[in-house]
């Protein structure tokens, strides 16, 4: 048994697992939008409506956190630049580094805003299976004629399916290098390179094993995809998120 | 009838080393082989070229009468093969998901699909697992998973490769007793192994292997005292019958 990422599809019952995927798909884009001009405070209650939901899905919020601690500490470096580079009456300054309000906020509001689209994100792939957001892009794509939707949509669906295999790869590879005293070399680069390599390695052999056992069991483009089922439910939802949507953009 | 036959079969690696060396074999419906020998010898490559994963360089496959390079898809439906590494072998995101993935590229009706993914899932045992996430299975479970996937494409010929490695005795012994009773209703197994003693006693017939070429071809009894000499393990009563060591 392994432990498997939470960035991957969840099963479950729950009604976000039964909306319509192509409503999920727009909640994402339309949130993301709205999240550009909407201020602090509301972003702040749209994180923590978030959080909600990954509670909902039974999702560990530490186990979230683990898995978001690189993303975390790029969060922070975001801040800390926009902290430094922000201009406005300083608050505190220490010699040269002088830090103003106008900078906090700047930065708290970039980070939020990221963190909003990887958890909308983390929402998304949590509740829906990888097919179903392969059909989605494929409907998206329908209309523009010189995509080949079908192709981007697989490559999508089995970047979707891929993560949660390529996290694992990770894990395995720096638990055997811990076991072999890794951790002594402190220069980072090298232990980023001795971590990518193998890695890169074990992905593309996976991947290969992977098109054969596909190719083994009649793999083609054109198949048997998942139904979408819009209810009325998914139309009451839509109409929110782009009513709400709309309100943030305006006020 | 044979629902395999090769003739003359020859593969080359990329890299000019020869995987198969003209290989000659019938398998008859029904029956249940065995092709054993040590790392290297070609069982894979054999294998691959039963369901069209490798075409032939020179000679010819052919399943229930269909050439091999002519007619891959049908004959994919007709061979299914487990691979060695289960985990490469899961595609979908639940249990039922994966094993529908078979039956959605034959394009069949979600009813269909849904008809045939049940089946199979109760015949592996594994029907109360619908929803599960299949990573989270045993590694015993993943391989019967493996299988479910296969026989939802209703296949003739059922291949396996390394079908015992990384299992544990419980999880051994659920995938061989599946083995056996698909053999029962009448598909025809071929298993390659280089773990002779788990499968001997139940096979019709054993290939052994090397270098890319198949050295002997007989039934058990008249095999076993052979193996040691090519690099399979010999079967232990076999070994305590006639006294001698490991």
């Amino acid at each position: 048994m392994t432990d498997v990422t939470v960035f991957s599809f969840q099963s479950g019952n729950t009604w976000l697992h039964g909306l319509d995927v192509r409503v999920k798909l727009a909640a994402l884009v339309l949130l993301t939008l709205s999240s550009i001009h909407i201020p602090p405070l509301k972003l702040t209650a749209m994180i923590a409506a978030l959080l909600c939901l990954i509670k909902y899905l039974d999702l560990s919020f530490i186990t979230v956190l683990k898995e978001l601690r690189f993303f975390i500490v790029l969060l922070l470096i975001i801040f800390a630049t926009r902290l430094l580079s922000a201009s406005g009456v300083p608050v505190y300054s220490f010699g040269p580094i002088a830090i103003s309000l106008d900078g906090i906020l700047q930065g708290g509001v970039v980070c939020l805003r990221m963190l909003l689209v990887v958890l909308l994100g983390l929402i998304l792939v949590a509740s829906t299976r990888y097919s179903e957001i392969k059909r989605a892009v494929e409907w998206t794509l329908a209309p523009f004629p010189f995509i080949p939707k079908r192709r981007v949509a697989t490559m999508i669906g089995l970047l979707l399916r891929f993560i949660p295999v390529i996290f694992n790869e990770a894990r395995e590879i720096k638990d055997a290098q811990r076991s072999r005293a890794i951790e002594v070399r402190k220069n980072p680069v090298f232990r980023i390179v001795k971590l990518t390599v193998p890695l890169v390695r074990r992905t593309f052999l996976r991947a290969e094993k992977l098109a054969l056992a596909m190719e083994a069991r009649c793999y083609r483009e054109v198949r048997t995809d998942p139904q979408f089922n819009f209810s009325k439910k998914d139309g009451l939802i839509l109409a929110m998120l782009i009513v709400l949507s709309a309100a943030g953009l305006v006020f | 009838m044979n629902v395999i036959e090769i003739k003359d079969l020859t593969h080359r690696f990329s890299s000019g080393e020869v995987g198969l060396d003209r290989i000659d074999l019938r398998v008859q419906a029904g029956e249940f082989v065995v092709v054993c020998g040590p790392n290297g010898s070609g069982k894979t490559t054999l294998l691959r070229h039963l369901n069209g994963l490798l075409m032939p360089e020179s000679g010819s496959v052919h399943i229930s009468g269909l050439d091999v390079s002519e007619n891959a898809a049908k004959v994919r439906q007709l061979v299914g093969m487990v691979f060695q590494d289960a985990d490469s072998q899961i595609i979908g995101e639940t249990v039922f998901d994966d094993v529908a993935f078979g039956p959605e590229n034959l394009l069949l009706s979600r009813d269909e699909i849904h008809g045939r993914v049940t089946q199979a899932l109760s015949a592996v045992g594994l029907g109360h697992l619908t929803d599960q996430r299949p990573y989270l299975l045993s590694a015993g479970e993943k391989r019967r998973l493996a299988i479910a996937g296969v026989l939802a494409m209703i296949p003739r010929v059922i291949v396996f490769d390394e079908p015992f490695s990384n299992l544990d005795y419980p999880g051994m012994q659920q995938v061989l007793s599946q083995i056996l009773s698909l053999h029962k209703t009448g598909h025809t197994i071929l298993v390659a192994t280089h773990d002779l003693p788990k499968v001997y006693a139940y096979a019709d017939r054993i290939l052994l292997m090397r270098d890319g070429r198949i050295v002997r071809d007989g039934e058990p009894e008249q095999l076993l005292s052979e193996v040691g000499a090519f690099g399979v393990e010999k079967p232990c009563a076999c070994r305590m019958a006639s006294g001698a060591g490991p």
